[in-house]
C-alpha cells in the first residue's frame, strides 16, 4: 500500500520531465541551443549566476557566521528577516526590491542622485534579484554546520594564541569547507532558475536582463521548440547538481566537522 | 613564555540550574588534581580560568595581572591569557597536519611560517610524533590525536596548563606516552598544572594537591577515606 503511494509520488514526479523529454525536437536541439537568442540568455544567466553566487558567499558567510555564533536580542527575528526570501513568492520579493531600490525607492533616488546607478532593468538589478532568493540557502547550510561545529576547536585555537578573526579564518571556516561548497552551488543554482523576482524588478530585456528562465517562458509564445531545450538544459543542470549534493543537504551538514 | 605566575582565583559563574562558586589559587609548578562527578563543574571551572566563558562575578589572577574581574569590567580573551588548554575529548584540528596543529600556536605567537614550521618538527620529535608530521588531525587514531594535542599545547610553553581529563578514551600506549610527558612536565617545575580526571590514582605520584569538586564547590582531598 505505501509502496505503491510512494510510487504514484515517483510517477507524479517523473512524468513532467518525461513529457519534456518526449516533446522536445532532438533533431534540431543543437541549432535551437545554439541561436543568438539562447546564447544571449545562456551567457546572461552564466555571469549574473555566478555574480549572484560571489557576493551571496561574501555577504552570507559571515551572516551564517553570527546568526550560529552570537546570542543577542532579536536573533530569531533576523534570522527569519534573512531568511524570509526562502518562502516568499518571489514576485512578491521583486516588488519588495522595487520599493527599496526602484526609480522612486528608498535607496533607488539616492544611489541614482548621487553615483548615477539605476539597478532596476539593469543587469545588475538581475544579480541583485537573484541574490536576495538565493543567499539564504547558502546562510542556512553554512550556518547548520557551523552549529554543529565543535566549539572545543575554536576555544583550543583561542588558547594558543590566535585571535577570533585567525581561528575563523584558519579553524572554523576550512573545518566546514564541504558545506560552503554545498551552499554555493545550492544559490547559485538557485539564482540560475530565478524567475518571479528577476522579472519583476529586472524585466525581460534580451542580453541585459533575460536570464535562460525569462527566455523559456517568452518562447513558449512563439518558438515552443527552443523553450523546451533550453529546459531540458536547465533540468539536467538542476539534476547534476541535487546528485552531486544530495548528502551534504539533506540533513547530514556535521560531515563537515574534523571528527 | 610567559613565564610561571600564581592563579589566584575566586570565581562564580551562574546558570539557571547550577552555580559554580570557587575559590582556587595555584601556585607557580604546583600541580593539582581535581576530582569530582560528572556536572559537578569541573570543565566549567577550566573554561572560566582559560577564558572561553566569562565569570559572573570575582577576579581571576595571573601572576600580577587581572585577566577577568566583572566589577572593573576587565577581560582578558584566552588568547593573550598565556594558558595552556586541553579541553575534554579533545582532537587535534582535522584539516591540518599534525606538523601544521603544533605549529599554529607558534605561528600565533608571532613566529614567521618557516620558524614555526622548525620548531614544531622539533616538538614532534621531542614526543615522539615526528612518524605523524604529515597526517592530517582527521586521519590520527584517539590517541595519536590526544598526544598531539598535548604536544601543541606545551609548545607554546604555558605558565599554567589547564587538562581536562586527557586520558580519558584512548589507548593503553597513548595513555602511557602521555602520563611519561605529564610525569617530566610535573617535574621540570616551570608549569603549574590543575588537571581534572575521574581516575586519581595513576597521576598521584606527580600531583602536589588534590581538590574535589561537588555542586560547583571546591574542598580539599577526595570524599571519604584517602589511601
Amino acid at each position: 500500500m505505501v509502496l505503491a503511494v510512494a510510487g504514484v509520488a515517483v510517477v507524479f514526479f517523473a512524468l513532467p520531465f518525461i513529457g519534456l523529454l518526449w516533446r522536445v525536437p532532438w533533431s534540431d536541439a543543437w541549432s535551437l541551443l545554439t541561436t543568438d537568442s539562447s546564447l544571449t540568455a545562456l551567457r546572461l544567466s552564466m555571469v549574473t549566476s555566478v555574480s549572484a553566487t560571489a557576493v551571496s558567499f561574501v555577504l552570507g558567510v559571515p551572516l551564517a557566521w553570527v546568526l550560529a555564533r552570537y546570542g543577542f536580542p532579536g536573533r530569531r527575528l533576523v534570522r527569519a528577516l534573512c531568511l524570509l526570501s526562502l518562502v516568499l513568492p518571489p514576485v512578491v520579493g521583486g516588488v519588495a526590491l522595487f520599493t527599496a531600490y526602484g526609480r522612486r525607492g528608498m535607496l533607488g533616488d539616492p544611489l541614482f542622485d548621487w553615483f548615477g546607478i539605476r539597478l532596476p532593468f539593469s543587469t545588475a538589478g538581475v544579480v541583485l534579484a537573484q541574490t536576495f532568493i538565493a543567499m539564504p540557502f547558502l546562510v542556512l547550510t553554512v550556518e547548520a554546520a557551523l552549529r554543529s561545529l565543535d566549539r572545543s576547536d575554536e576555544d583550543a585555537a583561542r588558547s594558543l594564541g590566535a585571535s577570533k578573526w585567525t581561528t575563523f579564518r584558519r579553524v572554523s571556516l576550512p573545518a566546514v569547507r564541504p558545506a560552503l561548497v554545498a551552499g554555493a552551488v545550492l544559490a547559485w543554482a538557485r539564482a540560475l532558475g530565478e524567475f518571479g523576482a528577476t522579472i519583476t524588478f529586472a524585466g525581460n530585456f534580451p542580453g541585459r536582463t533575460q536570464t535562460v528562465p525569462l527566455s523559456v517562458y517568452l518562447a513558449l509564445e512563439n518558438d515552443r521548440g527552443q523553450a523546451l531545450v533550453l529546459s531540458v538544459l536547465m533540468i539536467a543542470v538542476s539534476f547534476i547538481v541535487l546528485l552531486s549534493l544530495r548528502d551534504r543537504w539533506l540533513g547530514t551538514t556535521h560531515e563537515a566537522s574534523s571528527r | 613564555m610567559n613565564g610561571t605566575a600564581t592563579l589566584e582565583a575566586r570565581i562564580t559563574v551562574r546558570r539557571r540550574d547550577f552555580a559554580l562558586d570557587v575559590d582556587l589559587v595555584i601556585r607557580p609548578g604546583e600541580v593539582v588534581l581535581l576530582t569530582g562527578d560528572n556536572g559537578a563543574g569541573k570543565s566549567t571551572l577550566v573554561r572560566a580560568i582559560a577564558g572561553t566563558i566569562p565569570i559572573d562575578e570575582g577576579r581571576i589572577v595571573l601572576g600580577r595581572r587581572v585577566v577577568d574581574e566583572p566589577a572593573t569590567h576587565t577581560f582578558v580573551p584566552p588568547e593573550r591569557r598565556g594558558i595552556g588548554v586541553v579541553h575534554q575529548d579533545a582532537r587535534p584540528f582535522g584539516h591540518m597536519t599534525a606538523l601544521d596543529n603544533v605549529a599554529f600556536g607558534l605561528r600565533a605567537r608571532g613566529r614567521t611560517r618557516t620558524r614555526a614550521s622548525n620548531e614544531a618538527r622539533t616538538v614532534l620529535i621531542d614526543h615522539g610524533l615526528d612518524g605523524l608530521a604529515d597526517r592530517r588531525g582527521a586521519q590520527v587514531s584517539g590517541g595519536e590525536g590526544r598526544r598531539i594535542v598535548m604536544a601543541r599545547t606545551l609548545a607554546i610553553r604555558p605558565g599554567l596548563l589547564l587538562l581536562d581529563e586527557p586520558l580519558s578514551a584512548i589507548d593503553e600506549s597513548a595513555r602511557d606516552a602521555l602520563v611519561g610527558v605529564l610525569r617530566s612536565v610535573a617535574a621540570d617545575h616551570d608549569t603549574a598544572i590543575l588537571l581534572v580526571t575521574h581516575d586519581p590514582e595513576e597521576l598521584r605520584p606527580i600531583a602536589d594537591r588534590r581538590l574535589h569538586m561537588a555542586d560547583g564547590r571546591l574542598s580539599p582531598e577526595g570524599p571519604g577515606p584517602v589511601a
